[in-house]
């Protein structure tokens, strides 16, 4: 019984593999689909439907990380995409970000989902420390054109991801995450598609993208036996997605979905909601939803959706060329022979230096003491600290 | 012997008010003369810019003097500002006489005790306010003379500010120079002038919405139960306004007067606001609904604030009066209702009460605070003559 249209897409390599792990064998999972140029990946991933696309561009071999040729792949069979994707109602995509597929197919998929007239939820996780900048560059890129397109992001960190894995071997790490992260997904399928008493659907999903300007974090967990539901929310809490419980407490919201078997409890649930209301800041709202799936005797698994408290626009800084250019416009070419010679080589365009914008937001208030109340500055528009979205 | 002519004077963040009173047949307080300027150097209530302020309040006073026909020399000043906290406090003396009951002498001993209070080294007392006295056992006496008991307590809501600032405030004045015949803390005027007799009875809660902070008042059985200052005030709903729209602060100021509500969701979402193109302006629209959105964000935060604080405080509940709005910010639209749906009881936006004279003095929820202090001054000056033990009952001392 499938009471809404969803599906899961995972694009790329990772997400071809991430999808593969989920559960779609029973006969009330969501469909599945792998999409990516890779034919190898493919044929590895045991996803209900995969999808090859760009044969004409890459010929079935993968992108080697270039953005460019996935976003052509993906728009030279947009007919296909779009097949796949007819009549859903919400489509959760699965990405790594920061490849060639991943990056740039995710956007068009993206395009098309809406254009089908679906809801979309992006999962996507960002590359590790250790492959370099550059990537992750190309990662905080697509990302930007992910937020243009989807109504909500939700980011894993590979860095946190392998963190909270036990395995030592690389096979056992990288199968363990994906898990991880595809138990996510499910559970968040399982929320929105099985009947549960306290339910959560699109339109809740669709309230904590706008209240968050369409970013979140992810976290989930599992326990089973005796005392799950403690030690559910406690593995939930402490762990490594959760940044052992920092996240938690900075979290302005929360979404929390608690999977279960018949068996699940009321007394079960409220164990877990009080774990969670004691953690969190009493100004974040937590909206819950329990769903009951019959093969999950004896398991409860949590997933939940975190949006951050809205830091102080950091990006800004950096966006502040640092070098002294311009510092003394007025007073002709500079002084200092070191500073003088890049200009001889080339000659520099004159650039309109931009202003440093003003980081706090206190606006006319800057120079008088701050009012702080519960650890909020007051001054800063409300509209501000809540992260609401204002249409100008 | 005539009563002498009561002057008001409040340095608000927004404007500096100067009212001049004169008590007339039937205790019916006739404004005389009223002085106004558009104050600089105030932010949040508090004194910023020295020499700014000097120069407003004269012109304030000057106009006032003009307009009444009146040589000003001593004012009553009203205080406000962010660092402006309550707190109450309990005073227990042992009955002198048991065979003769509760004494006078019991009665100024234990007033002296609830008095007493530890409050940190910086800070200054405004008011004491008595809030019942207690018997033994038996709570919520109003006159414990002559009753029988071996213990009598007093209740004392103190309202207190930070030192340096509450005297920044005064010394403009003083510089002027000025006598300041008194300082009352700006909320509690306020709840003088707008609240009727029966809603000072049965409970009621006054907020002021001034420009820089909001001040909050409980009355209750006839006294303050609690009073608080929130640093936060029509100001900062304008700043989150340029804020939002890039525009000025000018412009954010004309929105919020002309085109604000403080309720979201009630204009089409499509409507668009524009305004006029001024120098160095080329004119644009804003979304009214995300005016609208912006505005009941911060308003809904003021007033779930207040609400928090007086919940904690335990003293919301037996409010039977509803809640009085006043103040500049009182003008914007929708307000009473946003209250109403925040606090869950019935709001009315409150004028000056039992007050006549210029128009524009009586007419305005921003006249009511400086309008109460007209009425605080004939009061405390009647009481005086009563007697100088009444004075220590009635009046809001000043702890300095």
């Amino acid at each position: 019984m499938i009471g809404r249209k969803i599906s899961v897409v995972g694009i790329g390599g990772a997400g071809a593999r991430i999808v593969g792990q989920m559960p779609s064998d029973a006969d009330d999972g969501p469909i599945t689909f792998a999409v990516d140029t890779d034919t190898c990946s493919l044929v590895e991933s045991s996803a209900t439907e995969r999808i090859q696309i760009g044969e004409v561009v890459t010929a079935g071999f993968g992108t080697g990380g270039d953005t460019q040729q996935g976003r052509e792949a993906a728009e030279h069979d947009t007919a296909k995409i779009l097949a796949m994707l007819e009549n859903m109602e919400l489509v959760v995509v699965v990405a790594g970000l920061g490849g060639g597929v991943g990056g740039g197919a995710t956007p068009v998929v993206l395009g098309a989902a809406q254009e089908a007239g679906a809801a979309t939820v992006c999962f996507v996780t960002l590359p590790f420390d250790f492959e370099g900048a550059q990537r992750k560059a190309a990662a905080a890129k697509d990302m930007e054109a992910l937020r243009e397109i989807c109504d909500t992001v939700v980011v894993v960190r590979n860095n946190s991801l392998f963190e909270s894995v036990d395995s030592r071997d690389i096979a056992g790490v990288f199968k363990e995450a994906d898990s991880l992260l595809s138990s996510g997904v499910y559970s968040l399928y399982q929320m929105l598609a099985l009947p549960g008493y306290l339910r959560l659907d699109l339109a809740d999903l669709r309230r904590l993208s706008s209240d968050t300007k369409g970013e979140c974090l992810f976290a989930a967990a599992g326990a089973e036996g005796e005392d799950r539901a403690s030690k559910a929310v406690e593995s939930l809490l402490t762990g490594s997605l959760m940044e052992q419980g920092k996240l938690a407490e900075r979290a302005r919201l929360l979404m929390l979905s608690i999977v279960g078997g018949p068996d699940l409890t009321l007394k079960e649930i409220g164990q877990i909601m009080d774990g969670i209301s004691s953690t969190v800041r009493p100004q974040c709202r937590v909206v819950m939803g329990t769903s009951v799936d019959d093969g999950w005797i004896g398991r409860i698994s949590l997933m939940a959706i975190v949006g951050e408290k809205r830091k102080v626009r950091p990006q800004v800084e950096t966006e502040i060329p640092q070098q002294p250019v311009s510092e003394h416009p007025a007073e002709g070419p500079p002084l200092s022979p070191i500073a003088a010679q890049p200009s001889k080589k080339r000659k520099r365009r004159p650039r309109q230096e931009r202003l440093k914008l003003e980081a706090s937001g206190r606006g006319r208030f800057k120079d008088v003491e701050p009012t702080i109340l519960d650890g909020e500055d007051m001054d800063v528009p409300t509209f501000i600290r809540r992260g609401m979205r204002i249409e100008k | 012997m005539a009563i002498p002519p009561v002057v008001a004077l409040e340095i608000g963040t927004s404007k500096v008010i100067a009212l001049v009173g004169e008590m007339r047949e039937d205790n019916y307080v006739m404004i005389t003369g009223t002085g106004e300027c558009p104050s600089k150097g105030v932010r949040k209530g508090e004194v910023v810019d020295f020499g700014n302020v000097s120069a407003c309040v004269k012109t304030a006073l000057e106009m006032a003097e003009e307009s009444s026909k009146v040589a000003i020399r001593q004012i009553y000043l009203t205080v406000s500002g962010g660092h402006i906290q309550c707190l109450s406090n309990r005073g227990t003396v042992p009955v002198l006489s048991q065979e003769e009951g509760i004494s006078q002498d019991d009665i100024e001993q234990v007033v002296q005790v609830a008095r007493a209070i530890n409050i940190p080294p910086d800070r200054d007392i405004v008011h004491t306010i008595s809030q019942h006295y207690c018997v033994d056992d038996q709570g919520h006496v109003l006159h414990p003379e002559g009753m029988e008991g071996a213990r009598l307590s007093l209740d004392v809501l103190v309202i207190h500010g930070v030192r340096t600032r509450l005297n920044n405030t005064i010394r403009t004045v003083q510089d002027i120079p000025m006598d300041v015949s008194d300082v009352v803390f700006g909320g509690v005027c306020s709840a003088i002038s707008v609240l009727s007799p029966e809603q000072r009875r049965s409970g009621a809660l006054v907020i002021d919405l001034g420009g820089g902070t909001t001040d909050f008042v409980v009355y209750n059985g006839n006294v303050v139960t609690s009073a608080g200052v929130l640093g936060v005030g029509g100001d900062h709903i304008t700043n989150d306004i340029a804020m939002a729209f890039n525009v000025s602060t000018s412009q954010a100021e004309r929105l919020k007067k002309n085109s604000g509500s403080a309720l979201a969701g009630k204009a089409n979402r499509s409507q668009r606001v524009s305004l006029p193109p001024e120098v160095g302006f080329p004119g644009r629209s804003v979304n009214l609904s995300a005016l609208h959105t912006v505005i009941n964000a911060r308003v809904e935060e003021m007033l779930a604030t207040i609400l928090h604080q007086l919940e904690s405080e335990g003293v919301l509940s037996p409010i039977g009066g509803g809640i009085v709005l006043t103040g500049g910010g009182a003008h914007l639209k929708d307000v009473a209702e946003l209250v109403e749906q925040v606090f869950g009881l019935p709001c009315e936006i409150g004028k000056p009460r039992g007050i006549t004279g210029v128009a524009t003095a009586t007419d305005g929820p921003e006249y009511a605070t400086c309008s109460g202090l007209v009425q605080y001054g004939f009061k405390e000056y009647q009481s005086n003559r009563r007697g100088p033990a009444l004075k220590q009952f009635f009046k809001g001392l000043l702890g300095r």
